[in-house]
């Protein structure tokens, strides 16, 4: 019998791919003879993992593609023959299965591209009108409710293992590197892939001052070439102990043993802090509010995770304490500090950090958990006004259930859509539910316009069937009736 | 050239590319239902507007009356 084929696409950045690594080594471990593909950009294609875990790695040239187009007079024609071929290449070895982990629209042209009919498709595609697709649970979740500002506190890779439909163990994060350099050295990655997710240099000058002075090993410092400059400017420190600078002159496999025999490492949110969570170094991590700590913060056990809404509201002295708490294993100063147990445990909180309630909705949404006891008066209030306008919207599905053409049921309609909008923004606490209900609207694939109208009165009725909980508010244990699939 | 130049000169040859291929995307969507070669056009048109993020697709939501918004 042929092997099954299966295609991950990654097609983010050094850090999603990292990310996407348990997940790989999940498939290959639940299907041993199948043959694993992964397609990456060429640019981050050195990120993939090289133990032999992919069988094939595809590297989407992206740069190539779009340099005809790069011209007072763009050719079109020659970037989408460039797009074409690797469309037909990838189409032609015949997935059975392709996993799009990418979450972005050019990805789910992509595997709309090159999907064959018989193709199970996990992750963003397009449907037969071009409309987008969300075939699987796991990906309508990430669609709706992950990104920063809301309430998601699932960890990107294990939303990754949810559309791949692998559950992740310990086994499934790599660590299989042995070599001891810079043993027992704090690691410093001073870069990002934006400036407001990290801190100046000037500012990291202190911490790595700091760390050189309390540290008994070496402070190493590490980061890309584009770093370079800014990290001579960080380790220009006199004194008994100098930091090794070490920016812009390893590769990425010598970067993964620094880290691996690092006592710690510190950094804001980039790909050395998901290196830490593969080789499990403890890391503490300083999270900008550009990106959500729950859904990109690392999983090494003993790590830490500090918010941070920019650098004026973090000292210097405050990050070298506390990297020093995780290297000498004290407990944190403070309990704004978020603790990780381990890979496969979630976090743990001690202050309870914004937005815990829609977390708790999100988790009787999806997870089957009880809802949450109203936050506030206004929430309730917000949640009387959604069922008004749900009920007007039933009532114009209604109408145009009889008369099909009925312009203006369908007008009302979309502003009944507008009218949702307006009320979140008042009470943002609610917008987890309006954001389910527009996903699952959103995931009824083409059909007739009648059947089109009935479902999406089904899913009017679903929301309905939420919002009625909170005509009579659960109790402070909250109310487990209702489950939604 | 410097590399701040660089990237505002690609930025710019990219939506200038960009919008002219929305207009022939325009054009062939309103001549053809759905294909393969629209779909190779908008593949296209989103990988440029990832490099060009201002304009990328936020929302593409089917209405409940099915008409393509």
């Amino acid at each position: 019998m042929q092997k099954r084929r299966i295609l991950v696409l990654q097609l983010a950045r050094l850090g999603d791919i990292y990310q996407t690594w348990p997940v790989l080594q999940a498939l290959k471990r639940r299907e041993p003879e199948c043959e694993l593909h992964l397609v990456t950009r060429s640019r981050f294609a050195v990120a993939a993992p090289q133990d032999g875990v992919v069988d094939r790695l595809w590297k989407l040239d992206t740069r190539e593609v779009l340099t005809p187009l790069v011209d007072e007079f763009p050719n079109h024609d020659a970037a989408l023959a460039l797009l074409g071929g690797v469309c037909d290449e990838l189409a032609a070895t015949k997935f059975d299965v392709i996993v799009n982990l990418s979450f972005s629209p050019f990805s789910s042209y992509l595997v709309h591209e090159i999907a064959g009919e018989s193709c199970e498709i996990r992750g963003y595609t397009r449907t037969s009108d071009g409309f987008l697709s969300i075939p699987d649970d796991g990906s309508a979740y990430f669609y709706a409710q992950v990104g920063p500002g809301k309430g998601n506190r699932a960890h990107l890779t294990d939303l990754f293992a949810h559309v791949a439909g692998v559950e992740l163990t310990n086994e499934d994060w790599p660590a299989r590197i042995d070599a001891n350099a810079c043993s027992g050295a704090i690691v410093v990655h001073i870069g990002a892939s934006q400036l407001s997710k990290t801190l100046s240099w000037s500012k990291w000058m202190q911490v790595i001052k700091g760390l050189c002075r309390e540290h008994d090993g070496n402070v190493v410092v590490v980061g890309s070439e584009e770093e370079a400059e800014i990290a001579t400017q960080a380790c220009a420190i006199s004194g008994d102990k100098t930091p090794v600078n070490l920016v812009g002159k390893t590769t990425l496999g010598e970067l993964f043993e620094i880290v691996r025999s690092a006592k710690c490492v510190v950094g804001g949110d980039s790909a050395p802090i998901q290196i830490a969570s593969l080789t499990d170094t403890p890391c503490f991590n300083l999270s900008f509010s550009q990106v959500s700590l729950w859904e990109t913060g690392p999983r090494a056990a003993g790590s830490r995770i500090l918010k941070v809404d920019d650098e004026d509201s973090v000292s210097s002295e405050r990050i070298v304490d506390e990297t020093m708490r995780i290297v000498r294993g004290k407990a944190p100063s403070s309990n704004d500090v978020v603790r990780v147990p381990g890979r496969t445990v979630p976090y743990v909180e001690t202050m309870p950090q914004a937005q815990t309630f829609e977390w708790e909705l999100l988790k009787a949404i999806y997870m089957g958990e009880a809802f949450p006891a109203p936050p506030s008066e206004t929430f309730i209030l917000g949640m009387t006004r959604i069922t008004e306008v749900n009920s007007l919207a039933l009532d114009q599905l209604e109408a145009l259930n009889r008369i099909p053409n009925n312009k203006t049921a369908a007008a009302i309609l979309d502003r009944c859509d507008e009218v949702m909008e307006q009320i979140i923004g008042f009470v943002p606490e609610m917008s987890p539910i309006v954001r389910w209900f527009r996903t699952e609207r959103l995931r009824i694939g083409p059909m007739k316009v009648a059947d089109l109208v009935r479902a999406t009165q089904a899913v009017h009725v679903r929301l309905s069937e939420v919002l009625r909980l909170y005509e009579n508010p659960p109790e402070e244990n909250g109310n487990d009736d209702v489950v939604l699939d | 050239m410097s590399n701040e130049s660089g990237k505002r000169d690609l930025k710019h040859f990219l939506g200038l590319a960009g919008a002219q291929l929305d207009h022939r995307l325009k054009q062939t969507e309103a001549s053809e239902p759905y294909s393969a070669r629209i779909n190779r056009m908008r593949a296209l048109a989103e990988l440029i507007k990832e490099q060009v993020p201002a304009n990328a697709e936020t929302k593409n939501t089917r209405p409940p009356t099915g008409t393509v918004g």
